[in-house]
């Protein structure tokens, strides 16, 4: 048996799709039912979907032997397990970005501190660390765009798809980290375990491609 | 007839309910052990003796002598050996001042009281040490992972050749056997191969590190990507092997398929070794038990050879962590080759119990 955790939402539906092409049907799951985990007797898989940020968890533990994740809720929870395909969907870019107010950038000359507003804890203090820059980071759960419009923080590092949000909100981007997408992730057990089916599958995404 | 509660009666309520409410967290905290740490019932103690037992018994009979350390010892013997951060090792300082550490690992350890004890005669004779100890790591808060768990290990030291190195695994592989556990498989690696595939591919410094930071998180697609961006400079031969890690594990077939694509002597060298092993182990009839991953590299500071892991379902982590380290020695004042391996029993008892997951 081969279990998958699926990220709720739009990259559960998208990864469906894609694992449909591989002729891997996640059928019953599609359809509106209160049931957790989805069986497929035929050809011995098990799927459920978790919240996006507690995917990482179940895979490390071994609950799922492979999960479907963004990169930025893997670059941010540091789990060890393997990440070995990339889907190329679920695109975003993790952006650094500043409030506009007329005059300077508070990131201008990088100045010796800030404070960064972010759900990504992690992320932002590394950035901020290669640079020199001593970053006060504060951990906020949502709506990040608006710490530097009330004054939390000078700046903000934040998800982004197509900078629209950001610049709806008089925010004016000044990096991009890194460009995020969907990945497939594996248990460090279930990958030497069951390497022959979980390699199969990973040579026909690729093959996709 | 209705109460009415004056102002004083209400005052002197809540503060009871206040102490009633402070009483049952303290009573909580007393009767409860911290995140990570686990007591042993009659039960599960019995189980765990009884295969402690069998597996001293299996230690013995390949020429291994137990040993102990002091559980609480000077944190340098540990900082900086096989990678394990600071922050997760319990430590305090003593009346000198100086850093002690809860042992996170006994590898440094058996490896200092062979490099400082000259009467077991390191370096005049191959000298096989082993132990059944606790170690203690900080793990992260709720994360469901041990903070105290136990090492059944063997340390052979003084001899760098394929049959040691067969020794070893075949004597993982018949401690798990004995254990009673089934169905499990002993991943075999050569950190040698992915070095001489890194110096040849003709990336340059940096770019080469990067590859090897992602490689030790399994960041495949993260080396995926860096191969793609470097476009000409990579060699045909590093592109194929690094752009598809996860083909190189399977059994014996990935060393043929990779003699084809490997070009560097390191590489080369490599493999011949892990085939030397392997035809070791098929003599041994321990072939079936067997996985290669040559994509497996572990720390490339500290592992200088053959790397393995075996790994069972129901235990979501290696049960056997082991390899060989000739550079750790000379730490401790007596440089000498090393190879060995441990067995975490709470994970090898999770396997043999099923453990509590879905599969």
């Amino acid at each position: 048996m081969l279990t998958f955790a699926l990220s709720k939402g739009r990259l559960a539906e998208m990864t469906m799709r894609r694992f449909a092409e591989t002729g891997l049907d996640c059928g019953e799951m599609q359809k509106p039912s209160r049931k957790l985990v989805f069986t497929n007797e035929a050809q011995q898989t098990r799927f459920f979907l978790a919240k996006p940020s507690d995917v990482p968890t179940y895979v490390e533990h071994g609950a799922a032997d492979l999960g479907v994740a963004g990169k930025d809720t893997l670059l941010e929870e540091q789990r060890d397990l393997y990440e070995v395909y990339d889907f190329k969907f679920g695109c975003c870019k993790m952006i650094v970005a500043y409030a506009a107010r007329g005059g300077d950038s508070p990131l201008k000359d990088l100045p010796s501190s800030l404070r960064v507003a972010t759900k990504y804890p992690d992320i932002a203090a590394n950035y901020f660390h290669e640079r020199g820059v001593t970053a006060e980071i504060i951990k906020l759960n949502g709506s990040v765009e608006l710490a530097p419009l009330v004054g939390l923080a000078d700046v903000i590092v934040d998800i982004t798809e197509t900078g629209s949000t950001i610049k709806e909100n008089g925010l004016v981007i000044f990096d991009e980290i890194m460009p995020l997408s969907a990945r497939l992730i594996v248990n460090r057990v279930s990958m030497k375990l069951k390497y022959e089916r979980i390699t199969e599958l990973i040579q026909k995404l690729k093959k996709k491609t | 007839m209705a109460m009415t509660l004056t102002p004083e009666r209400q005052r002197m309520l809540d503060g009871e309910k206040g102490k009633t409410l402070a009483k049952v967290m303290k009573t909580d905290l007393k009767r409860r052990t911290p995140a990570g740490l686990h007591d042993l019932t009659p039960e599960a103690y019995a189980q765990k003796r009884g295969i402690e037992r069998k597996i001293e018994k299996i230690f013995e009979g390949y020429g291994y002598r137990f040993i102990s350390s002091p559980t609480l010892e000077y944190r340098a013997v540990f900082e900086g050996k096989g990678g394990l951060p600071t922050a997760r090792m319990y430590g305090f300082p003593d009346q000198n001042g100086d850093m002690l550490a809860l042992r996170p690992d006994m590898t440094p350890a058996a490896a200092r009281i062979a490099a400082t004890h000259p009467r077991l005669g390191l370096g005049e004779k191959p000298l096989r040490l082993c132990y059944i100890e606790k170690a203690f790591r900080n793990q992260e808060y709720l994360q469901g992972k041990d903070g105290e768990f136990t090492q059944a290990g063997a340390e052979l030291y003084g001899v760098c050749s394929p049959d040691a190195d067969a020794e070893m695994v075949a004597l993982a592989v018949e401690s798990l056997k004995t254990a009673g556990l089934r169905g499990f498989r002993v991943d075999i690696g050569q950190v040698d191969f992915l070095r001489g595939v890194l110096e040849g591919s003709g990336l340059d410094d940096a770019c080469r590190r990067a590859v090897a930071r992602l490689m030790l998180s399994h960041d495949y697609v993260g080396v995926e990507h860096l191969i793609e961006a470097s476009g000409e400079t990579v060699t045909e031969s590093a592109r194929v092997i690094l752009s598809d890690l996860t083909r190189w594990i399977g059994g014996a077939d990935v060393l043929k398929q990779a003699e084809a694509f490997a070009s560097h002597p390191l590489s080369v060298a490599a493999l011949r070794h892990l085939e030397e092993v392997y035809e070791l182990l098929n003599h041994k009839n321990l072939n079936d038990y067997v996985l290669f991953d040559l994509s497996m590299t572990g720390h490339f500071d500290y592992y200088t050879g053959i790397v393995f892991r075996g790994y069972a379902s129901g235990a979501g982590y290696a049960v056997v962590d082991g390899g060989r380290y000739d550079n750790l020695l000379a730490a401790f004042g007596k440089a000498s080759p090393a190879v060995g391996f441990g067995i975490r029993l709470e994970g090898l008892m999770d396997a043999l119990n099923g453990g509590g997951r879905l599969c």
